[in-house]
């Protein structure tokens, strides 16, 4: 049999975790069904049949005494004993866990010895369960699915706040997904808001972001945008995987554009991304190799007794530029 | 001018309304979302489109706009018409084109002289 492909000490931690913090009474399928010794293996064979199982513990009253598996059943057929009783032919003494054990303890068990079941026995020595592959992989697989959503929730919004009371998200883009395409931007707009940050600066945050953004899906191999918000100001950092951008100062025209057409027919690809970051932010550098491209943007929050006197002077400067 | 007002002029079909009586008093027509990305308006103004996409409502969403209007007859994804109930922005279609809206409307607002 092929063995389990798991090592039990040297694995990622957190598949580490999962296999020692479980235990087998978590993993098992309890309320099994036995057979007495003196029944028949045409008997066990019509019992596993009807209960849709591959194997059976043989019982002494309350003591367990041996296993009858499926292989069991078809040696017995082929050798033309399948009348006899099952206490003549089980597997005596059967490999068992206890109910206490960690689940890596199973998943040793699988490679160690040639059985895909395990009787599992409480401290009294009842038979409490019965543990096979199947429950393994099943309770595993739970198990990660609920990790990695977890993980992935991590990943997508670090919301773990910083001292200086300073917010930070992180999230990822990817390449043509056109459908996450402004995700992110929508989020730092609705984060935003519940901060009550003017509207006006709330557009040109949400702007900057949302051209950050489109440039990573449409130009970029993927990245990832970080976002900090303080009392002070709003940093956006976008880092894209590459391919990077040629010339740089050619990008930071307006109307230089590299897109093709089928970018154009999604409503972008003007050549305005990122002069349009550049004009909405106070601060604003970007570094680009083929190994990936980076652009900061920083937008600083005027303190509230200022915001009316601040907006109206960086309009004047915006409409200045305009001309 | 009112969505509701906006729709009997253009003879439009309302996909998606958040209930808002926004009183909108300015238009942005274009198909390239770069475009409406770099407007500044103070005023309430409505997103003129034949992009039918996500990225119309996005982008609506991020410059603010009260609404979008597909012209020329486009009728949304259903895809596009959840966005906009997710964002509460106001989705209209209108057989109309784009110069015969943005026409219409630049009438009803007072804004074409003669």
């Amino acid at each position: 049999m092929k063995r389990v492909p798991f090592d039990t000490s040297d694995s990622p931690s957190i598949l580490l975790e999962m296999v020692h913090q479980l235990k087998i009474k978590d993993v098992m399928t309890g309320g099994v069904t036995t057979a007495e010794k003196s029944m028949s293996l045409r008997d066990i064979q019509n019992l596993m049949k009807k209960q849709g199982i591959t194997g059976v513990p043989i019982m002494d009253g309350d003591r367990l005494l041996g296993l009858i598996s499926m292989n069991d059943i078809i040696e017995a057929l082929d050798n033309g004993y399948i009348e006899e009783s099952a206490g003549e032919h089980m597997t005596r003494r059967p490999i068992v866990l206890e109910e206490d054990m960690p689940l890596s303890f199973a998943i040793e068990y699988l490679n160690k010895f040639p059985y895909r079941r395990f009787p599992v026995l409480s401290k009294e020595k009842m038979l409490v369960g019965i543990v096979t592959n199947r429950d393994i992989v099943n309770r595993l697989l739970l198990e990660a699915k609920n990790e990695i959503e977890r993980l992935e929730e991590n990943l997508h919004s670090h919301s773990a706040d910083v001292p200086h009371g300073s917010l930070h998200r992180e999230f990822i883009t990817q390449r043509f997904n056109f459908e996450r395409a402004g995700k992110a931007s929508t989020e730092i707009k609705k984060i935003l808001k519940k901060h009550g940050l003017p509207r006006k600066l709330i557009r040109r945050i949400a702007v900057a972001a949302y051209e950050l953004e489109i440039n990573q899906v449409v130009h970029s191999k993927g990245g990832k945008m970080l976002f900090v918000l303080n009392e002070e100001r709003v940093e956006i950092t976008a880092a894209d995987t590459g391919p990077g951008i040629p010339d740089v100062e050619a990008a930071l025209r307006e109307g230089f554009s590299t897109a093709n057409d089928w970018i154009r027919s999604l409503g972008f690809g003007a050549g305005m991304g990122l002069p349009n970051v550049k004009r909405v932010t106070d601060d604003f550098s970007i570094t680009s190799s083929p190994q990936g491209t980076v652009v900061h943007a920083v937008i600083e929050i005027p303190p509230p007794e200022e915001q009316e006197e601040k907006k109206k002077t960086k309009e004047g400067e915006e409409h200045r530029e305009d001309q | 001018m009112t969505l509701e007002e906006m729709k009997k002029a253009l003879q439009g079909t309302i996909i998606y309304d958040n209930g808002e009586e926004e009183n909108i008093e300015d238009v942005v027509a274009s198909d390239l979302m770069s475009d409406v990305l770099v407007v500044e308006k103070d005023d309430e103004f409505i997103l003129l489109t034949s992009l039918a996409s996500d990225q119309a409502v996005r982008t609506a969403d991020i410059v603010g706009a009260a609404g979008v209007i597909l012209v020329n007859g486009k009728n949304p994804q259903p895809g596009l018409k959840k966005l906009a109930e997710e964002m509460e922005i106001p989705l209209m279609s209108t057989p109309r084109s784009s110069f015969e809206a943005c026409i219409i409307l630049g009438r009803a607002m007072g804004r074409c002289q003669g």
